[in-house]
């Protein structure tokens, strides 16, 4: 049975004084299985927000509904859903500690538990140190950390995550990244949003890319990344001028980068072919080996098409 | 019912913890403390200068405390979009509206009160001055007027800008007090036959509240009595509650149907 079950959504933003729509969604249809990471996936302003806002109520859709765990939303069990905002933004005036008692009660978790749940999350998204620090002293990293934090709160059954991984280094990415991972094993159902693919690429199970407002694809990652025609990567050392300059015509992509040349090659012959013959002139054979591409090829492929 | 309590005592940390309370505070005493100044310059008249004084800083500061936190209150919420996660926690829009209120509320309350105890210390040790339960009565009154001040702020600041809400909330304040003038005003106009501007302030009489049944200034300092204020006095407070409750009943209304930005 779907976790949660999106029918016809649509959302319709009246701008203006001139009360003109825009619509942001249209007519959204999706399951997502109990258990999965399920990436929901689309360049800036493809809607994305939005769903997720409809989801919890923050706005009201035009037309059609959801379901979360068999109930339609505005009837589901807040406590049972775990939200994640994008860029978010928290009482600057709270502490760590605080923040998360605050919103511990408001889950009507008892005072007692209320802090005891929340020096545990502290400690599992590594914030014990910053525990009596205000959140205006937190850095984004911190604050995203905090946030994930907030969302598991009620131990949710389903998380909403909107670009819990925007604006972060690199370290911090890695770390959200190493928690979700974490939150998997507990079987927790995660609906992430991002723009970015590797993260969508590394985390998730099946993928459904937005743009503008519509839905233009459905699947596995896997299946995503196979459906593509796969080129051949071949990297070569010591290649002599007049080959190098003879292989720069036949290849689709030629690239060098500190004396080593890379190639991609359409298909697998003509790759076999320009090896032997880069061997016979005296080359080195530093890699070789299918390109599948990454989702972010998929991606613009299908984003790019529409 | 959690929930309104929980955001409240949040709202009120809030609002301890901005500079505004604090520096609202110093400015009250500084101005209790100019009164003794004034009260030992004036001969005799020293009872009147201390209250006079005393229960219009109360008023006034009470007044900015109320304006100037409530003001931000619910717009910083939506412009900072703090309220996602909050309506995410299951927490009613209505909820939400009153439990803000009550925060803000509970800051006013304190703070008056903290100034009427000192206003009461000082009375009751200055030789010329003494408590009267009238005083007290008058600080007790000055709370309900603080209630409708702050429900107007958290109405205004739930649609508009902090500064526009402030300017509304001011202009209720000062009409609120000007209230007699006002149908008295309405009465010449529609006797010069000016209609329409006219029915607008009478308009303005029905829809804004009376503000100036919560003073007893003058009854404080010209020593009434407090049976002379009669019966219909003890009402004033209820009078409060009940359009305090309209004003939150239409934030919430508006704010049920909303998109949050
Ligand atoms: N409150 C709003 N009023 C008008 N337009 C909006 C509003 N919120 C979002 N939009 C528009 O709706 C589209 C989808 O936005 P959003 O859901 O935030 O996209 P995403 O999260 O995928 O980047 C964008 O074009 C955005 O400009
Ligand atoms: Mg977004």
């Amino acid at each position: 049975m779907a976790i949660l079950r999106i029918e016809n959504l649509t959302k319709d933003y009246v701008t203006g004084f001139t009360g003109k729509k825009f619509r942001a969604l249209s007519n959204l249809n999706l399951e997502v299985e109990e258990g999965e990471i399920f990436g929901f996936l689309g360049p800036n302003g493809a809607g994305k927000t939005t769903t997720i806002k409809i989801l919890l109520r923050i706005i009201f859709p035009t037309s059609g509904t959801a379901w979360i765990m068999d109930k339609k939303i505005g009837e589901a069990e807040q406590h049972k859903i775990g939200y994640m905002p994008e860029n978010p933004y928290f009482y600057r005036f709270l502490t760590g500690r605080e923040f998360l008692r605050f919103y511990a009660r408001l889950a009507n978790l008892p005072i007692e538990d209320a802090k005891k749940k929340a020096e545990r999350l502290l400690d599992i998204v590594g914030l014990g140190f910053a525990a009596k620090t205000r959140l205006s002293e937190y850095s984004k990293g911190m604050v995203t950390r905090v946030g994930l934090a907030q969302a598991l709160i009620t131990d949710p059954t389903l998380l909403l995550l909107d670009e819990p991984m925007s604006g972060l280094d690199p370290i911090g990415r890695r770390e959200i990244r190493d928690l979700i991972a974490s939150l998997k094993e507990e079987k927790k159902t995660i609906f992430f949003c991002s723009h970015i693919l590797a993260d969508i690429e590394m985390l998730c199970d099946r993928v459904a890319i937005l743009n503008k407002g519509e839905l233009i694809k459905l699947g596995t990652v896997r299946e995503m990344l196979s459906s593509g025609q796969s080129n051949y990567v071949l990297s070569l050392d010591k290649v002599p001028p007049e080959t190098a300059l003879q292989m720069k015509q036949s290849a689709a992509k030629y690239e060098e980068i500190g004396g080593i040349i890379h190639l991609t090659i359409p298909d697998r012959e003509t790759a076999q072919k320009m090896a032997e013959s880069a061997i016979s002139a005296g080359a080195t054979i530093q890699e070789f080996r299918p390109d599948r591409g990454t989702l972010e090829d998929y991606f613009v492929r299908e984003v790019g098409a529409k | 019912m959690n929930h309104i309590f929980t955001i409240a005592l949040n709202t009120y940390k809030e609002s301890v913890r901005n500079k505004v309370f604090y520096i609202i505070l110093v400015f009250a005493l500084l101005l209790l403390a100019f009164s003794l100044v004034l009260a030992s310059l004036a001969l005799g008249e020293d009872d009147r200068i201390i209250k006079q004084i005393g229960l219009s800083a109360i008023n006034v500061f009470g007044l900015l405390l109320a304006a100037f936190v409530g003001v931000n209150l619910v717009y910083e919420e939506l412009d900072k979009r703090t309220i996602y996660t909050i309506i995410a926690s299951g927490v009613s829009r209505t909820s939400f509206i009153i439990g803000k209120f009550l925060g803000l509320f509970l800051t006013v309350v304190i703070n008056v009160l903290i100034m009427g105890f000192l206003l009461c210390l000082l009375v009751g040790f200055w030789p010329e001055s003494n408590i009267t339960v009238t005083l007290i009565f008058a600080i007790f009154l000055f709370l309900f007027e603080m209630m409708i001040i702050s429900a107007l702020a958290v109405l205004f600041s739930s649609f508009s800008t902090p500064i526009l809400s402030a300017v509304l909330t001011f202009m209720c304040y000062v009409i609120g007090h000007m209230s007699e003038d006002l149908i008295e005003w309405s009465r010449r106009l529609m006797d010069d036959g000016a209609t329409g501007v006219a029915n607008l302030l009478r308009v303005l009489y029905f829809v804004l509240p009376n503000l100036e049944i919560y003073n007893l200034k003058n009854q404080v300092i010209y020593h009434e009595d407090i049976g002379s204020l009669g019966y219909v006095t003890l009402l004033y407070p209820f009078a409060a509650i009940l359009y305090t409750a309209i004003l939150l009943l239409i934030a919430a209304i508006s704010f049920n149907r909303r998109d949050f930005k």
